[in-house]
């Protein structure tokens, strides 16, 4: 049924769909709604069969779904930012231990400096952690995503992260179809653990394995992010069947056909891209962008065919590996081993600063005249990092950084170009 | 000459071998249907306090319950000595996930339990003193005050002994240990240090907790026994030598 509703409140309906037996509650903004949502569900009693537990922590939280999940309970949580970071011994605990956890990650930025505006650090700072990680690029799709989560999981062993960009997603209004029950419960069977903590047929769960076998049950994770590889699409295909639409799947291409400058780019974002190439499509551009729904697994194959008739390739990225520069770009580049095209990395929109239509016009046009750097930063303000610089230079005891910055900046709102 | 007759001094003391006391009042161990739930074979040191703890605690666990016990196990030497796989001396439902979340975990347990309707199973976690006073601390405060239905077991054998004995907060003062050291002119550990976890449980207010030591096992079981008759969270500190840590 067609709704208007706040992103969060969609995945919460989505998720209780999804009948889940164990919720773990933290808050953390700007995850918070949707466990409120889910919880005011349990209390009222249109979500039964269902354990809503407030914990004290993220690390908490996930550890009370690895015990749930090991005692046959189909369980959920969601996070975001710090609290992914807090708990990330146990997100590689689950995955080590093949517990099918679905968990939402309401992407937000990681501190210091503390900012809770989106961007994608927090859930790319565990992508190697042995979850798959699929991005949504609206509420609908953040919906539909975490019903195809919790059948992915159940059937691999194998935890998923369904992330949501923070405010531009969980906290927008929107037109959703929630579907009803029964079209949910014939695309999603009851969970059958593989495992399971029974005391009719006693299993040790999580103990010790050393050099003889350890590398064999690590390799087996990325047998499963392989098996996703072919499931993923396949589920989202099952999806369509069942509920008429398209979501998910490993990536899809928008107006790149013809397209010579190709824009990769994640989650909320590629709404914003595909609009901005519309407008340059119209004033005569060959571009096209691919958004990237499994970012793990990530989809090398898929991501080499759609860009290997390009002449550049565009990374748009919401994070920055300090040091090196992007993350998804490292993906993409490796995924077009021996293919000789331009590639640029764009870190944009950190700490949540606004991605406008203007600023991609503009980084479209100095992508197509091949006058972008390797490593660029969209809308960074250069003038501010150079007087921060010689502040340092001037002076030792300069203070922190951050609020020398705002100090110059001096202005307190989001500044929209 | 006084005539001295033969005395059976230990009769009605706690210390009194089984042989001397009527069926009845014989400990779970002495009894030969007991389930041997941490099994022979393991990898402890030889005089382990704790191997014999966890035994006679989940023994009596589990005759308390039917044997619907699941156990939920910290990282530390209990987790490590009696499971490399692929041998596990654990003849129930067994679990291992962290260091500092068994108490978490064992919460996420006993939730799937309830959910599922099993609720004639019951939860353990346990762990040293370290993964209890230290690093779970949190988690096992978390499960507290929600009065989850679990007993958490610290066997609190003083020092983080997995490692190679370096202090916890469970650490008495002037202990040598490998980050106390018996050196300077304040050797060991720090005088007016360390926690007192079963007055930490008892201010959350949940409905028992019991201190207890292997030097009386009797009184041990009695107490596992007991709270295995209590729904809710429960606490219990049993004292457990470390013939390596101590030595």
């Amino acid at each position: 049924m067609l709704k208007q509703m706040e992103g969060s409140l969609a995945v919460a309906q989505a998720v209780a769909l999804c009948r889940p037996e164990v919720i773990c509650a933290y808050p953390i903004t700007p995850q918070t709604h949707i466990v409120e949502g889910l919880g005011e569900m349990v209390k009222d009693g249109e979500l039964t069969n269902c354990e809503f537990i407030n914990v004290e922590s993220e690390f908490a939280a996930l550890s009370v779904a690895i015990g749930a999940s090991a005692a046959g309970a189909r369980s959920y949580t969601a996070t975001a930012s710090q609290g992914i970071l807090f708990m990330a011994e146990a997100v590689y605990n689950a995955a080590g231990l093949g517990l099918p956890i679905v968990m939402t990650i309401g992407n937000r930025a990681i501190g210091a400096p503390i900012n809770i505006w989106n961007d994608h650090s927090d859930s790319m700072a565990l992508r190697d952690a042995g979850w798959i990680q699929l991005f949504a690029e609206t509420n609908q799709e953040a919906a539909d995503l975490h019903i195809q989560a919790f059948r992915l999981a159940e059937e691999l062993s194998c935890p998923v992260m369904v992330c949501v960009d923070g405010f531009i997603l969980t906290h927008a209004y929107d037109r959703v179809d929630i579907p009803d029950q029964a079209q949910v419960d014939a695309y999603l069977p009851p969970f059958e653990p593989v495992q399971v903590l029974d005391c009719k047929d006693p299993v040790s769960i999580g103990a010790m394995v050393g050099p003889e076998a350890f590398f064999e049950v690590r390799y087996l994770q990325h047998h499963k992010q392989d098996r996703a590889l072919d499931r993923i699409p396949q589920l989202a295909a099952e999806f369509k069947a069942q509920f008429g639409r398209d979501s998910g799947g490993l990536i899809r291409s928008y107006r790149c056909d013809d397209a010579e400058t190709i824009v990769v780019a994640l989650g909320s974002l590629v709404g914003t891209v595909k609009d901005a190439v519309d407008e340059a499509r119209a004033a005569g551009s060959q571009i096209g962008v691919v958004s990237i729904c499994s970012f793990r697994p990530f989809p090398l194959k898929q991501v080499r065919a759609a860009l290997q008739s390009a002449k550049r390739v565009v990374v748009l990225e919401k994070c920055l590996a300090v040091g090196i520069g992007g993350i998804v770009s490292d993906g993409v580049r490796k995924s077009l081993s021996g293919i000789q095209l331009k590639g640029y990395t764009v870190i944009a929109g950190l700490g949540g600063r606004p991605i406008t239509k203007r600023s991609l016009l503009d980084l479209f046009a100095s992508a197509a005249r091949d006058e972008l750097q390797e490593l660029n930063f969209l809308d960074l303000n250069w003038d501010v990092v150079h007087r921060e610089l010689e502040r340092g230079r001037q002076q030792r005891r300069a203070g922190p950084t951050a609020e020398n910055i705002l100090r110059d900046v001096g202005v307190t709102g989001a500044r929209v170009a | 000459m006084a005539f001295q007759p033969v005395k059976f001094y230990q009769t009605g003391t706690f210390t009194v071998g089984n042989r001397l006391l009527a069926d009845s009042e014989r400990t779970v161990q002495a009894n030969m249907r007991r389930t041997n739930s941490l099994n022979s074979g393991h990898r402890a040191c030889q005089g382990c306090g704790e191997a014999l703890g966890a035994r006679y605690a989940i023994d009596a666990a589990m005759q308390a319950t039917g044997n619907q016990v699941m156990a939920v196990n910290a990282t530390g030497c209990l987790e490590v000595f009696s499971t490399p796989y692929p041998e596990t001396s654990w003849q129930i439902p067994w679990m291992h996930s962290l260091f500092g979340n068994a108490a978490a975990v064992a919460s996420g347990v006993a939730a799937a339990l309830r959910v599922k309707g099993r609720s004639s199973v019951k939860v353990i976690a346990q762990g040293g003193d370290g993964g209890t006073t230290d690093i779970g601390f949190g988690c096992l405060s978390g499960m507290f005050e929600r009065n989850d239905d679990v007993l958490y077991i610290c066997y609190d054998n003083e020092a983080y002994m997995n490692t190679g004995v370096q202090r916890s907060s469970a650490t008495p003062p002037a202990a040598r240990t490998a980050t106390t050291m018996a050196v300077g002119p304040h050797p060991g550990n720090v005088f007016g240090t360390g926690k007192n976890l079963p007055l930490i449980a008892m201010a959350h207010h949940i409905p028992y907790v019991a201190t207890a030591s292997v030097a009386n096992l009797h009184d041990l079981e009695v107490k596992v026994m007991r709270a295995m008759g209590i729904e809710g969270a429960r606490y219990i500190h049993i004292h457990v030598p470390c013939p390596l840590g101590w030595g």
